[in-house]
C-alpha cells in the first residue's frame, strides 16, 4: 500500500493504481479527455499532467503508477500544471470548428467546460484558415462522427477494443489530419451507443438524439432499464412531458458504464402508440369504451362482489407482471389475498419473455426486468388460473400489465391457453399501459404507467434489487400502478399497507416480505442491494 | 585514418559475402559468437565507448546490460534502419555497400542479449537496399552463416528483415516495436522501456544500424583501440552526412572531436560552401536538432560534448550547410512541414502544434504573415517542449526557437511583410 502526498494531502493507494485514479478517489479533481476508468490509459490528451516531485517533466497522471513517498502537485497546487493544461486546451482549440450553437454535444462538453475553467482566451486562429474535415461521418444507423470536432482521445477505439471485443475502429492517417475510422463495414457492436456517450466532445452523436433537444432543458431521473433483466442502471432524460434518451449510469456491480442499444432505444416504448391513455369500460357492445376511472372501478367491483357472493372467493383470480415494479405485485398480492382469500395470484412462468441467448456481458436472454418478482413474493403458477378458469372455477380475472395473447417462443403454451381460456371469463380486468391484445379483449382496462411514469424496484437477474424514480407523468388519465391498486382496492374495502409514499411503501412491503427482510428504501441507494441469499432463507 | 565501418566502401563487390569473407568477414562474430560470454561483450563495448548512433548516444554496452537474460521470454533484438531524419544518409550506404556488415553487427548484438531472433526494420524508401540487404541475407543462411548453429558456434539465430511504411515516427524505437507488431507506428509512453516491455512485450534492445555496423571492428580490437579515435568521452568514429551548399555532399567517416568547420571545409569532407559564398548557418545532426551560426561553427567540434556545449547535438549526424543567401523563415518552413506531416497524432500538442506551427510559417513565407506571428510561434514551441509521448514534437520544437532565436529579424522582417533589401 503506497503513501503518496498529492497536493500535501497524504493518501494511501493501492498498488498498480494510477495517480488520476487515486486523485479521482479522494476527491481531487484532474481535468482529462483520454483517460476513462473502464478503459485502459492511453496518455494522447496531455490534459491530466501534474507535478511529480524529481521526475524532470511534467507526468501524465492517467499513465503515471503510485510509488510509495511520490509526492504530486496537481493543477489545484501547481501554475506549471495550469499553464500547460492551458496549453493543451489551446491546441486542442486550434483547429476546433467551434460550431457549438449547431452541435448536441453543447452543455456537456468538455472543450466548452475546460474552455471556461482553464482556458478562457479569445481564438487567434482566424476560422477560415482551420483544417477543413469530413463532417456527418455514419459508422452505423446509430452513431454519426464529426471529424472536425474529434479531439482523437481514442476513447471509442479503446471502448470497441476493451468492452465490445471488437477492434472495429481505428485511428487513422497522420498528424492534424488523422481521423477515427471504421475498420470495415459500418458499426455492429450491440453496445456501440457507449462510445457516444464517452466521447467527450460533440465527434460522436446519436443520430436518434441528434438536433431533438438541447441538453441543459433536461432533467434527468435515476432508474433502471427495463430492457431485460441485467437492471443496467441509468439516466432519464426527459424535459416536461417527453423522454428523450436513456444512458447509462455508473454501477460497478452491474453495469459498470455502460449499457446494450437495444436497452438504450427501449425509451422509445414510452411513447409509442397504442398506449392506454383513459380506462375503458364495456357497457353491453363487443368492444369496451371510454368511461372515467370511478365507473371503471364501481362497475368492476360491482362484478367482483357478485361473483363473489355467487362463487366464492376463489372465482376471482389475479396475475402479477414481472414488467411492474415489486410494489405494484406486492399490492396486487394483498388486495387480492385480503379481499378474495384462497384465491391464486399468480405470476407468468419465467420462461416466458425469454428471447435468444443474452450475452456474456450486459444481454441477458429474459426480457423482462423484474422477473423474480414472482418467487419473491410467492405467486402462484400461471397455470393454477388458467387450470381454474378451465374448470370453471375462476371467473373472473385481473391481469397486470401483459400480454398473454401474442406467441413468445419462451413459453408457447402460454398464448395458446390464453387465447381459449380468457373468452370463457365473465369478466377480465386489463391492468396496463398498452392497449395490446389481451387489453382488447378486456371488459374492464385500467390505464397504467411504464416504468419511467412511476417509481418503485426490480430485482435484476443477480437478485440485486434496485430503485427506478419516476421522469414524467402518465400521460392524459392513465394513472401510476401504484396509484390504480390502492384507489381500486381502498374501493373494494382491502386493508393494504398505509403508505404515502415510494419509500414507505418499500419499507411495509420488506417488513412483510420474507424475501426482502432486512432491506430499507434508503438502504437501497443509487446502486441497489442483493437480496438477502435464498440459502439463509431456509 | 583508419576506416571502422567505412572501409570496404570502394571495395568492389563489397556487398557479396566472398568479397566481405576476403576482408575478414565474419571473424568478429564467429569468435564471439562461439567462445565470448554476453558478460564479456558487454565489458568490452562498454569499455570501447561506443555510444548508439541512432541520435539519442545512449552507450551501447549499457543498453545491453538493462536485458534481464535470465528472462524466460524470449528476447529480441530490433535493428532500426528506419533512417528517415532530414539531412541524414548514413545507414543506407552501409546497407547497400556492405550489408554483411550490418548482418554481423547484427550477430553481435543478439549474443550480447542472448536472442535467437533479430529485426531489421527498414524504412520503406529503402525499397533497392532491402533487396541488397535480403540478397546478402540469403548467401549468408545458405553459408550457415545465420540460422541453427550459426558459423558452427552452437548458437542459433534467426534475423528477419522487415519494410516500414514510409514514417518518420518508425524510425522512434517503441514506434518500430509497435509497427514492427503490425500496428500503426504510435510511440507508446515509457516506462516500461523497450528492455522489460518491447516488442511482443518482451525484453528487447533497439540498434542502430551503425552501432552495429561499428560492433565487427571493436570485437577484432582491443577496447581502447576504438577510443583512441575520439576524444575522451566521445569514442569512436562516426558516419557523417554533409547536404547543402557545399561542394562534396557525401557521408564521411570520421574521427569523433573533428571540428565541425573542418569537416565542411576540409577536401576530404565537405570540400568548403560552394560557389565561394560564405557559411551561414549549420544544422550539424540531422533536422530536428538546435541551429548553429557561423561563429558558433568555429567553435563546434563534433563529438557528443562539444555538441551539447554549443546549445545542439550530434543527433544522427546529418549535417546540413547553408550558406549566406539561404532564406531562413523558407528553411524552418521546410522543416515545419516535414514534422507536421510525420507527427503520428497521437499527442495533442505535437498533432496540433506541428501542423499550427507550419501553417503560421507558410504564412510569413508567403508574406501574408501578421507581426505578431513571430511570438506565436515561439509560444507553440514552448509549448510543445516535453509535453508529449516521445519527442518529436521536441524535434521541431527544438529548430524552431534556434532559429527564432538565432536569426529573428529574418522572421520580423517577413511577418512585417518588409520587402527583402
Amino acid at each position: 500500500m503506497p503513501k503518496i502526498t498529492i497536493d500535501g494531502k497524504e493518501i494511501e493507494a493501492r498498488e498498480g493504481q494510477s495517480v488520476i485514479e487515486v486523485a479521482h478517489q479522494n476527491g481531487i479533481s484532474i481535468g482529462h479527455y483520454c483517460w476513462h476508468p473502464g478503459l485502459s490509459p492511453e496518455g494522447n490528451c496531455r490534459m491530466c499532467l501534474v507535478e511529480v516531485e524529481k521526475a524532470p517533466k511534467l507526468m501524465p497522471s492517467c499513465m503515471t503508477q503510485v510509488a510509495e513517498g511520490m509526492v504530486v502537485r496537481t493543477e489545484h497546487a501547481s501554475q506549471k500544471v495550469r499553464d500547460a493544461q492551458k496549453d493543451v486546451m489551446e491546441f486542442l482549440l486550434v483547429d476546433h470548428p467551434i460550431d457549438c450553437p449547431i452541435c448536441d454535444q453543447a452543455g456537456e462538453c468538455k472543450l466548452q467546460d475546460y474552455y471556461m475553467k482553464y482556458d478562457k482566451q479569445p481564438s487567434h486562429v482566424p476560422l477560415e484558415t482551420k483544417i477543413k474535415k469530413e463532417k456527418r461521418v455514419h459508422f452505423s444507423d446509430q452513431v454519426v462522427y464529426d471529424t472536425e470536432r474529434c479531439i482523437l482521445c481514442t476513447r471509442c477505439v479503446r471502448f470497441c477494443r476493451e468492452v465490445g471485443g471488437q477492434e472495429e475502429l481505428g485511428m487513422f492517417n497522420r498528424g492534424a489530419i488523422s481521423f477515427i475510422g471504421l475498420q470495415s463495414g459500418e458499426l455492429q457492436s450491440p453496445y456501440q451507443g457507449n462510445i457516444v456517450d464517452i466521447c467527450p466532445v460533440g465527434a460522436l452523436t446519436n443520430s436518434d438524439f441528434r438536433f431533438r433537444k438541447r441538453v441543459w432543458f433536461m432533467s434527468s431521473s435515476k432508474s433502471v432499464c427495463a430492457g431485460c433483466s441485467r437492471g443496467c442502471n441509468i439516466l432519464t432524460d426527459y424535459d416536461k412531458e417527453e423522454v428523450f434518451r436513456y444512458r447509462p449510469r455508473e454501477n460497478p456491480d452491474v453495469n459498470k458504464w455502460w449499457m446494450c442499444d437495444e436497452g438504450r432505444m427501449s425509451y422509445k416504448h414510452i411513447h409509442a402508440e397504442g398506449r392506454a391513455l383513459v380506462p375503458l369500460l364495456r357497457q353491453g357492445g363487443e368492444a369496451a369504451e371510454k368511461t372515467g376511472w370511478d365507473k371503471a372501478f364501481s362497475r368492476t367491483m360491482e362484478i367482483f362482489q357478485l361473483l363473489h357472493k355467487r362463487h366464492g372467493a376463489e372465482a376471482i383470480a389475479a396475475v402479477g407482471s414481472p414488467f411492474a415494479s415489486l410494489e405494484e405485485n406486492f399490492l396486487l398480492k394483498k388486495l387480492f389475498n385480503s379481499y378474495f382469500p384462497g384465491s391464486p395470484v399468480a405470476f407468468p412462468p419465467e420462461k416466458l419473455y425469454h428471447q435468444g441467448q443474452g450475452d456474456k456481458f450486459l444481454i441477458t436472454a429474459d426480457k423482462s426486468p423484474n422477473a423474480l418478482a414472482g418467487s419473491l413474493l410467492g405467486l402462484s403458477a400461471l397455470d393454477a388460473v388458467f387450470d381454474g378458469i378451465e374448470s370453471e372455477k375462476i371467473k373472473a380475472l385481473y391481469v397486470l400489465g401483459d400480454d398473454f395473447l401474442i406467441d413468445r417462443p419462451g413459453a408457447p403454451k402460454v398464448a395458446e391457453r390464453a387465447e381459449k381460456l380468457f373468452p370463457k371469463l365473465s369478466w377480465l380486468v386489463c391492468q396496463t399501459p398498452y392497449l395490446h391484445k389481451t387489453a382488447r379483449i378486456a371488459h374492464a382496462v385500467f390505464a397504467g404507467a411504464v416504468h419511467a411514469e412511476t417509481t418503485g424496484t426490480f430485482v435484476n437477474v443477480d437478485r440485486r434489487a434496485q430503485r427506478f424514480f419516476q421522469a414524467i407523468r402518465p400521460p392524459a388519465q392513465a394513472r401510476e400502478g401504484i396509484k390504480i391498486l390502492r384507489d381500486f382496492g381502498t374501493l373494494m374495502g382491502a386493508e393494504l399497507p398505509d403508505a404515502e409514499n415510494p419509500a414507505a411503501l418499500f419499507d411495509a412491503m420488506a417488513a412483510q416480505e420474507k424475501s426482502l427482510s432486512g432491506l430499507s428504501w434508503n438502504a437501497l441507494g443509487d446502486r441497489g442491494m442483493p437480496l438477502p441469499s435464498q440459502g439463509a432463507q431456509k | 585514418m583508419e576506416k571502422v565501418i567505412s572501409a570496404l566502401w570502394s571495395v568492389p563487390g563489397a556487398n557479396t559475402l566472398e568479397v566481405y569473407k576476403k576482408h575478414g568477414g565474419y571473424e568478429a562474430a564467429k569468435e564471439v559468437l562461439s567462445s565470448w560470454t554476453p558478460e564479456k561483450l558487454i565489458e568490452h563495448v562498454k569499455a570501447s565507448g561506443l555510444r548508439g548512433r541512432g541520435g539519442a548516444g545512449f552507450p551501447t554496452g549499457m543498453k545491453w546490460s538493462f536485458i534481464n537474460r535470465g528472462s524466460p521470454k524470449p528476447k529480441y533484438v530490433c535493428i532500426n534502419a528506419d533512417e528517415s531524419e532530414p539531412g541524414t544518409a548514413k545507414d543506407r550506404y552501409i546497407l547497400e555497400l556492405t550489408p554483411h556488415l550490418l548482418i554481423e553487427g547484427t550477430l553481435i548484438c543478439a549474443k550480447a542479449i542472448d536472442c535467437h531472433h533479430a529485426f531489421i526494420y527498414c524504412r520503406g524508401e529503402f525499397y533497392d537496399q532491402i533487396a541488397i540487404l535480403k540478397k546478402a541475407l540469403a548467401e549468408a543462411k545458405a553459408a550457415g552463416i545465420v540460422g541453427k548453429n550459426a558459423l558452427g558456434s552452437g548458437y542459433d539465430i534467426q534475423i528477419t528483415v522487415h519494410s516500414g511504411f514510409g514514417a518518420y515516427i518508425c524510425g522512434e524505437e517503441t514506434g518500430l516495436i509497435e509497427s514492427l507488431e503490425g500496428k500503426k507506428g504510435q510511440p507508446r509512453i515509457k516506462p516500461p522501456f523497450p528492455a522489460v516491455v518491447g516488442l511482443y512485450n518482451c525484453p528487447t534492445v533497439v540498434n542502430n544500424v551503425e552501432t552495429a555496423a561499428a560492433l565487427p571492428w571493436i570485437i577484432k580490437h582491443a577496447p581502447e583501440e576504438y577510443k583512441k579515435f575520439g576524444t575522451e568521452k566521445s569514442g569512436g568514429t562516426k558516419l557523417l552526412s554533409i547536404s547543402g551548399h557545399v561542394n562534396k555532399p557525401g557521408t564521411y567517416e570520421i574521427p569523433l572531436g573533428l571540428p565541425l568547420s573542418e569537416f565542411i571545409n576540409s577536401p576530404n569532407y565537405g570540400g568548403g560552401v560552394w560557389k565561394g559564398r560564405k557559411l551561414k548557418a549549420c544544422i550539424p545532426g540531422g533536422s530536428s536538432v538546435p541551429i548553429l551560426t557561423a561563429a558558433e561553427v568555429e567553435k563546434t567540434n563534433i563529438d557528443y560534448e562539444s555538441c551539447a556545449a554549443n546549445g545542439t547535438m550530434l543527433g544522427s549526424g546529418g549535417c546540413i550547410v547553408m550558406d549566406e543567401t539561404t532564406d531562413m523563415v523558407h528553411s524552418l518552413r521546410i522543416l515545419g512541414h516535414f514534422y507536421s506531416h510525420e507527427s503520428c497524432g497521437q499527442c495533442t500538442p505535437c498533432r496540433t502544434g506541428t501542423n499550427w506551427a507550419h501553417r503560421i510559417l507558410c504564412r510569413i513565407d508567403d508574406g501574408e504573415g501578421r507581426p505578431e506571428d513571430v511570438d506565436e510561434l515561439l509560444k507553440i514551441a514552448n509549448n510543445m517542449v516535453g509535453r508529449t509521448i516521445c519527442p518529436l514534437a521536441d524535434a521541431l520544437a527544438m529548430p524552431i526557437k534556434s532559429f527564432l532565436t538565432k536569426f529573428r529579424s529574418e522572421f520580423d522582417k517577413k511577418a512585417r511583410r518588409e520587402k527583402a533589401a
